[in-house]
């Protein structure tokens, strides 16, 4: 009996209380957000074809599908001085030789883009003067390198002879790994 | 004084409390109660005019999202019916103003045209729910987010959000907790430097936006820095050495988050629906405090 009148008491100083509360703040809020991207494809891969005759070797680069626009760049290696010709390459002073117009292999590509470079030809008569016969076998290995084209910010694509596209970081194998949800 | 014990350990004394403090309760809600019209005339027209707060976020003048539950319906509804409706972000690149055409590639190193700013719809006249309702003044902030993801929309914590920069009229929108620059401030935006993160920042407009003004543009181009396509992962298998774009084939996202509250007693409705502190000056200046 004695519990429930104390109950009872503690009831009605609670409701007692509640009157006491200040009414609920309401504000006026609201939000929105919005999201989009788009997918980053660089470069690609290229391919090589060399032929040789008359003391030449000709080398023409391809662009492999799928190959967003990339500019390329080839050089040979010999203990015999070479020379280079070609239409559209031009010689960045620094050993190798650089194809001014980007390549570029993919679907719906427009026509300005080609999909072959020029051919690069190497000119290997120094070494035939050098030896003086014909050599049982030598080898004149050409190594090209690719990269992204780049652009200012205007939108106007970089020369190929630009040292900042050819730069790089390399970072070790399977450092892009995926997990986590999208924000 | 033992009367008056006894008289409060009585039972008809505990329930005498309780019957008055139901009492108090109910006339305190009476006071919520609004009057109602007891004058009834034929001839008598009565205009109800609500409120209602609304937000837009504009991309390069086109509506990118709007923030009011019945008009963000009525966009999916004109979605789904094939007529134009509020798109994402980046939906168009253009350059200078002219689109990028859809065979032509993107350019890494460019500055695509990207104004973001935010609207204060006037009304909402079109909302068939709520045609009378009126836009208030508001005070916004935006929350932007970069960040990389592969092609099933993971997020690639490994990538740098650094490299998908936005741009305020030459000037670089801070990205990353290792950034330099200090807190971000140009064109009445304010960032706050406390809710920096590698992929996000947080900016508050100072000034209050009255329906149908816009805030100045918090961004004016967006690129991606020529540095990510240099990045490359090598991996050799039995001596053959391959080299791999680590940014090929990623997809770079934009988020852009827009809040809008109350002006009136904005300080309070600030901390309460933001959780910020801030001073509001005479001339309703906001500034981070």
């Amino acid at each position: 009996m004695k519990k429930r009148r104390i109950l009872l008491a503690l009831l009605a100083m609670a409701l007692s209380a509640v009157t006491a509360l200040p009414a609920a703040m309401a504000y006026f809020t609201t939000s929105t957000s919005a999201l989009g991207g788009r997918t980053l494809w660089l470069g690609g891969g290229a391919g090589i074809e060399e032929t040789f005759g008359e003391w030449q070797k000709t080398a023409v680069i391809s662009a492999v599908a799928p190959s967003q626009p990339l500019y390329v760049r080839a050089r040979a290696y010999s203990k015999f001085p070479l020379s280079y010709k070609g239409d559209g390459w031009t010689d960045g002073g620094d050993g190798w030789w650089y194809y001014e117009m980007p390549l570029a292999n993919y679907q719906g590509q427009p026509d300005s883009l080609q999909k072959s470079a020029g051919p690069l030809i190497i000119c290997i008569e120094e070494v035939r003067l050098a030896l003086n016969e014909k050599p049982a076998g030598f080898e004149v290995p050409v190594v090209y390198e690719t990269a992204p084209v780049q652009y200012n910010e205007n939108g106007e694509r970089l020369p190929c002879t630009d040292p900042a596209i050819w730069g790089g970081t390399v970072v070790p194998a399977g450092s892009r790994q995926g997990g986590g949800d999208a924000g | 004084m033992k009367a008056v014990r006894k008289l409060a350990a009585s039972p008809a004394a505990a329930v005498g409390a309780l019957v008055l403090a139901i009492v108090l309760l109910g006339f305190g809600t009476v006071g919520g109660a609004r009057a109602a019209l007891t004058y009834y005339s034929d001839n008598y027209i009565s205009t109800v005019q609500l409120q209602e707060i609304g937000v837009s976020l504009y991309e390069n003048g086109r509506a990118a999202a709007t923030g009011n539950a019945r008009q963000a319906e009525q966009a999916v509804a004109q979605a789904r019916a094939g007529q134009n409706a509020l798109g994402g972000l980046l939906q168009t690149l253009t350059l200078d103003g002219r689109p990028q055409g859809e065979d032509e590639p993107f350019r890494l190193g460019a500055r695509y045209d990207e104004e973001l700013k935010v609207h204060n719809p006037t009304d909402n006249a079109s909302d068939r729910y709520n045609s009378s309702a009126r836009n208030i003044t508001q005070y916004v902030r935006v929350t932007i987010y970069r960040y990389w993801t592969d092609g099933d929309g993971n997020k690639l914590k490994v990538l740098d959000p650094k490299y998908i920069q936005l741009w305020l009229n030459g000037s670089l929108l801070p990205c990353g907790e290792d950034d330099p620059s200090g807190a971000f401030s140009a064109g009445g935006w304010l960032e706050d430097p406390a809710d920096r993160t590698d992929e996000r920042i947080v900016l508050y407009y100072t000034r209050p936006v009255a329906p149908g003004a816009d805030t100045a543009p918090f961004a004016s181009h967006f690129s991606i820095d020529p540095e990510a396509g240099l990045v490359v992962e090598q991996t050799e298998t039995d001596g053959a050495i391959a080299t791999a774009y680590l940014y090929n084939g990623a997809q770079f996202c934009l988020k852009v988050k827009v809040d809008a509250v109350q002006d009136h007693n904005a300080a309070d409705a600030i901390l309460s629906a933001w959780g910020r502190r801030v001073s509001v000056g005479p001339d309703g200046a906001l500034s981070l405090g």
